[in-house]
């Protein structure tokens, strides 16, 4: 029972929700819309319509499953209405393509594992999140000494902390749900 | 609904294998696609195919988009009228969760800036290993992680406790196992059954097991969570555990009891294999992912089925709540750290909680989580006592 005193407060657990999914969300309705402006509108829309469902759902996996499920399913609709077949020029063999499971989870798989990275490099101070990002794109440590005007121990020490730190974080991530 | 959590999982080991720059490995040994969605996956893991999507996330202004769905939800400018009290635990528990998410964070980020600093003297501390062996002669022993400790049958490394096998075992002495509030310990038995027991519990054991005669052990209070060598390497003589109100039959299996003298239940969980229940006169079979619960006042039993991930956490150095109240958390964090727990305000002690917390993480930061999802006004911290606000 939760008396009157904490109940406004839960757009802020709305919010929190909302910050942590919305970006994955937008890039996951992208893959099948690829158009970003029209898929962040359609991840807004399921955010509101979530909201005002109001239904409890038991954790943070399920709504988690349900956004990437009904975002999904907004998209096909999109990809369906004749205002958008009007306007694109798209072959029926991409849309079965489209509608399929595996697609649906392949392209969740990646999303989530994009947006875990950007969560995980982000954890880090300035310096090994800058270095990191240089070695996710194949530069070499002297590569990314000369891009960074640091010198060549400095890369390999930062890349120590950034590991120290990433194995802890991915770590504590990945006993969650 | 399992291909989605099978699915966030594989993300996330992908995450980390790309992170430590390794092979994606558990992509190529997972049964979750095909060969041909692996390869599409795989050159979708590309360092352009990265580098190009993680800008495309970094350009998703949310705060700006949080306004017009802000605005949306909250109505044509004036604020909507509460529904009733509905407004769903979901948020609650999502903001709860989100909130055990960064501690974990917090925590890391603590770690490196912290590490010069000294601790003072007033800091509460995680638990740690430590024990207090009792001999059959009423002798103490206090075992830490930093003591290694040694007599005829035992030997002690800081965190676990061994003892041999004698050859001959006639005599039957006793031993005991305290481990205060703010401790854990391990022992192995004689028979190579492992225990792991909790902060504040107590258990009791022959040093040496009668041949032909059942295994027989104590847990005097508190938890405790067994790995029982089976019972088809000791002449099929089978394995109990007695706690005051019940009896559990093992023939060589895992599970938890969760029996302190605080608790208005006593649970039994089975993680693995087959044990057999017994209070007053009523047996009962639990098979994997079954737990009991018995009411001590009535000696009433309950079962029910469930993930024993939440209950055989703290084995693994974490804990893990899913829809616990407060209260409940509360009660287990006081044991950990040795700090009282009050609630100023009752209502409180019942608002539920999702999420995983280590056990080497400072307590304030896991009370300052807490406070955040703004369930709890505040809180204060003196002397050990910490009362919620």
């Amino acid at each position: 029972m939760f008396d009157d005193k904490v109940h406004p407060k839960s757009l802020d657990g709305f919010k929190s929700l909302f910050e942590t999914l919305y970006p994955s969300l937008c890039l996951f309705a992208n893959k099948y819309l690829n158009d970003m402006d029209t898929s962040k509108d359609v991840v807004q829309e399921v955010f509101i319509k979530i909201w005002e469902r109001d239904t409890p759902y038991p954790n943070f996996y399920a709504i988690k499953s349900l956004l990437y499920t009904s975002v999904k399913n907004r998209c096909l609709d999109y990809l369906k209405s004749k205002y958008h077949r009007s306007m694109v020029q798209s072959s029926d063999l991409d849309f079965d393509h489209m509608v399929s499971d595996t697609f649906f989870y392949t392209q969740l798989t990646l999303t989530d594992t994009y947006a875990q990275l950007e969560t995980a490099i982000k954890q880090l101070p300035k310096k090994s999140e800058a270095v990191i990002r240089l070695t996710l794109n194949a530069y070499t440590n002297k590569e990314i000494a000369e891009e960074l005007s640091i010198s060549k121990n400095t890369v390999k020490s930062q890349k120590r902390i950034a590991y120290k730190k990433l194995r802890h974080t991915i770590g504590s991530l990945l006993n969650i749900f | 609904m399992t291909i989605f959590r099978d699915l966030f999982k594989l993300s996330k080991k992908l995450s980390k294998a790309l992170l430590e720059n390794k092979g994606l490995q558990d992509l190529e040994t997972s049964d979750l696609f095909l060969d041909d969605a692996k390869t599409h996956i795989k050159q979708h893991l590309s360092n352009e195919a990265i580098k190009e999507n993680l800008e495309l996330l970094n350009q998703i202004d949310k705060e700006a988009d949080w306004k017009k769905v802000e605005q949306s939800i909250s109505g044509d400018g004036k604020l909507k009228p509460r529904k009733h009290f509905s407004i769903s635990s979901f948020y609650k528990i999502a903001a709860a969760i989100l909130i055990f998410i960064s501690i974990g964070y917090l925590t890391i980020n603590n770690s490196i800036e912290n590490e010069d600093l000294d601790t003072s003297t007033t800091e509460i501390l995680a638990g740690t290993d430590k024990a207090i062996l009792t001999l059959d002669d009423g002798s103490a022993i206090v075992l830490d992680e930093k003591k290694q400790y040694k007599n005829a049958m035992v030997k002690s490394d800081g965190e676990r406790l061994t003892y041999t096998k004698a050859n001959t075992s006639s005599k039957r002495a006793f031993n005991y196992l305290t481990v205060p509030r703010g401790g854990q310990y391990q022992i192995a038995l004689s028979d190579g059954t492992l225990v792991w027991l909790n902060a504040d519990s107590k258990l009791k054991y022959p040093v040496n097991f009668v041949e032909g005669e059942p295994r027989i052990v104590e847990l005097v209070y508190g938890e405790a969570y067994f790995e029982v060598s089976p019972s088809a390497e000791h002449q099929g003589n089978h394995f109990k555990v007695l706690t005051k109100q019940q009896e559990v039959d093992v023939l060589g299996t895992i599970f938890n009891i969760k029996a302190y003298n605080d608790e208005p239940y006593m649970y039994t969980t089975l993680v693995e294999g087959h044990i057999t229940i017994r209070i007053d006169d009523t047996l009962e079979q639990l098979i994997p992912n079954e737990q009991t619960q018995v009411d001590l006042r009535t000696n009433q039993l309950t079962k029910s089925i469930v993930n024993v991930d939440y209950d055989v956490a703290w084995v693994k150095g974490y804990f893990n709540f899913k829809d616990t109240s407060l209260k409940d958390i509360m009660r287990v964090l006081s044991r950990w750290y040795d700090v009282t727990i009050t609630f100023e305000t009752q209502a409180l002690e019942h608002v539920k909680f999702s999420g995983l917390l280590h056990k080497k993480q400072n307590i304030e930061d896991i009370l300052n989580g807490i406070k955040n999802t703004k369930f709890i006004n505040d809180y204060d911290l003196k002397n050990k006592t910490i009362t919620i606000k």
